[in-house]
């Protein structure tokens, strides 16, 4: 099921394709999650524990939070609506990652936000859409070169 | 039973108010409400469709 995942356009996302397919299940620093129909793959998201890092007068101060690794939806169910409610498959898929956080939360570790990497323009208005801000002036962002480009973003979870 | 500990004391050493502005953001009760009915929306037999 794995194996025919893909997210689309394979000059943008043949790297993460090849990541979800071979790597995922044998990746140390996250767990993955698959969402799936009867037939096939729907979306994987992976989750890793991190730290936000707020700076105060050079000195960084590490907050634990949980980082959203991977989001990524099959491009057979990206951009497609639910019938009369008015959210996408995404923004499903979204509130399914954040309830298993929420769970993680409660019975495994603590973490105070959910932070992730937003690689386009598009991506990051979905997840202001689904309540995630964007990092304040005074929070660091990964130095991951990977990561060029990106937006960070994150949630406060604690009610 | 579980046990439940923050391990952010030391992150407390040095405040100031937009860091403190921000250590004491909670999360929108709406937007944490709107996850947690479409999150059950698709998890309705105990995580019959979201396999790790």
């Amino acid at each position: 099921m794995v194996c025919a995942f893909s997210c689309g356009d394979r000059d943008k996302y043949g790297a993460l394709d090849d990541y979800i397919q071979q790597k995922a299940r044998c990746d140390n620093d996250t767990v993955s999650y698959l969402i799936h129909d009867e037939a096939s793959a729907v979306a994987i998201f992976a989750l890793s524990c991190t730290a936000l890092t707020a700076i105060e007068n050079g000195v960084p101060m590490p907050i634990p939070a949980v980082e959203i690794r991977i989001f990524a939806l099959d491009e057979k169910y990206q951009h497609t609506s639910i019938e009369n409610s008015g959210y996408t498959i995404g923004d499903f898929v979204l509130s399914v990652c954040l309830e298993y956080i929420q769970r993680m939360r409660k019975t495994s570790f603590g973490a105070s936000n959910a932070v992730l990497y937003a690689n386009s323009e598009e991506s990051q208005k979905f997840y202001r859409r689904n309540g995630f801000y964007d990092f304040e002036e005074y929070m660091q962002s990964s130095s991951d070169p990977f990561l060029d480009g990106c937006f960070p973003m994150y949630l406060p979870l604690d009610e | 039973v579980a046990v439940y500990s923050k391990p952010v004391s030391h992150a407390f050493v040095i405040k100031a108010d937009k860091v403190d502005k921000f250590l004491a953001q909670k999360a929108d009760p709406k937007i944490m409400e709107m996850h947690r009915k479409r999150a059950a929306l698709i998890l309705k037999d105990d995580d019959r469709r979201a396999d790790q």
